[in-house]
């Protein structure tokens, strides 16, 4: 197992494992907007710089979740270099994204309130994280968003702009987007999927087969269920599933009594 | 062979003490401050019908098919239960459609941004019964149900009950007559 050094401290940790998940499991707060434990390591926002210099690993700044240990690694995560890159990227954030209240108040905790970029540039809640593009690529599978554009123009979006075939509604973009720049709309029968003004999908929802509540996609159905064997997913609501249960507990409870 | 909290209808009577001991396992020290209808999620919920009244929850299926149909390996199979690794649910809420008894649901967590010290992007989380795996006296709605409604089942229990079924279909057989057949056996 490689040995590092985090902000001094000599430390074991296992193999493959990135400079970033060795500082949290040192208990050092690192702060990161593009990370996400179910999916790869993508260093997109840098919040999470640190100064790292050892064997092979040139002295200066980089970001800690794209970074592998390495023996005889030295990793420094609050010295003045870092700090105050740290203060550049939130400052660059937040010239991108003003509104949004979640860069803000991660901003805060690390000192910064105000930004001198972004006068004049487009604002919207999107920091390009690729979270959402991520999920849906690496863990629903379907690819149904993605980046288009350069620079300022830069954006989440569906196969030119229009509404996608591949979306299955399953909404895990809107569940990790840390802004909340994709939001997921039920309403009427019909869920919606949108980024800001674009919408990504729309479908009509299937209805809970008891109640007839709206419920989920059938696209979501098809796709998301396949590892079941066959016959068992329903279309059942989760308080007509529970109704169920209920009515069946007695004759399971009997088997201990 | 996994261990299932499970509760007898028999016995229930419907005053929801479990679902409040629920949440307050899962809640930091000040939740009685902070509740509100919006974060009061309890793993197990009392359903009441016309005809029975009796807390459901999790039942560590064996093949769990939450488990089965998740794409990210949030749902594990740890100490006999299947447990949840918040930090990596997405949010497709396939568990929630796959399970049959509607136990596991994906709420949003403000908990999530407000308790960690780091800002990751999950924002929600599915959450069902995980026996109180954290806690040193087990499952606090087992501990609280006035009338011992509530019970943890484990592997010796579920064996000692098939012996117990067996004797007893021996017994019905041993008292026919010969040539004649128990009706019906185990009851």
């Amino acid at each position: 197992m490689p040995t590092i050094t985090l902000n001094g401290q000599t430390q074991e940790v296992p193999e493959g494992m990135s400079v970033l998940e060795a500082a949290r499991m040192a208990g050092i707060d690192i702060p990161t907007l593009c990370h996400h434990e179910a999916l790869g390591a993508y260093g997109a926002c840098r919040v999470c710089v640190v100064w790292a210099e050892g064997p092979g690993q040139r002295p200066g700044l980089t970001a800690a979740c794209t970074t592998p240990v390495s023996n005889g690694l030295a990793v420094q995560t609050e010295s003045a270099a870092v700090q105050s890159a740290r203060r550049v990227i939130f400052e660059l954030l937040l010239g991108r994204s003003p509104e949004s209240e979640s860069l803000r108040s991660i901003a805060k905790r690390y000192g910064v309130t105000s930004t001198p970029y972004g006068e004049g540039a487009r604002h919207d809640l999107c920091v390009r994280c690729g979270l959402c593009v991520r999920a849906c690529r690496e863990k629903i599978g379907t690819a149904a968003i993605s980046f288009a554009g350069r620079g300022q123009g830069r954006d989440v979006s569906t196969e030119f702009g229009a509404l996608s075939e591949l979306c299955i509604g399953c909404g895990a973009c809107a569940a990790v987007c840390p802004t909340g720049m994709i939001r997921v709309k039920d309403s009427g029968g019909e869920r919606v999927i949108l980024r800001d003004d674009l919408t990504i999908a729309r479908f009509p929802l299937l209805t809970c087969t008891s109640c007839r509540a709206p419920l989920v996609t059938e696209k979501f159905m098809d796709l998301r269920l396949q590892g079941l064997p066959d016959g068992q997913s329903e279309v059942l609501c989760l308080d007509c599933k529970r109704k169920r249960t209920a009515a069946t507990a007695e004759s399971f409870a009997n088997i201990w009594s | 062979m996994n261990k299932l909290v499970i509760a007898d209808p028999g016995k229930c009577i419907g005053c929801r003490t479990c679902e409040i001991a629920c949440v307050l396992a899962h809640s930091a020290a000040d939740a009685m401050v902070r509740m509100s209808p919006a974060s009061f999620n309890p793993r197990l919920r009392v359903v009441k019908t016309t005809t029975v009244s009796t807390p459901v929850q999790c039942r560590q299926c064996e093949d769990a098919p939450c488990a089965v149909v998740c794409p990210t390996g949030t749902l594990v199979l740890r100490n006999n239960t299947v447990q949840v690794i918040p930090s990596r649910c997405i949010g497709c809420k396939s568990c929630m459609i796959a399970c049959r008894f509607g136990v596991i649901e994906v709420l949003p967590c403000e908990a999530t941004l407000s308790d960690r010290p780091l800002v990751s992007g999950t924002h929600v989380e599915a959450v069902k019964c995980d026996l109180c795996e954290n806690r040193a006296n087990g499952p606090a709605c087992v501990e609280v149900c006035p009338t011992k409604a509530i019970s943890v089942i484990d592997a010796a229990l579920f064996a000692q009950a098939g012996r117990k079924r067996r004797e007893h279909a021996a017994m019905v057989q041993a008292a026919c007559s010969p040539g004649e057949y128990p009706g019906q056996v185990g009851n």
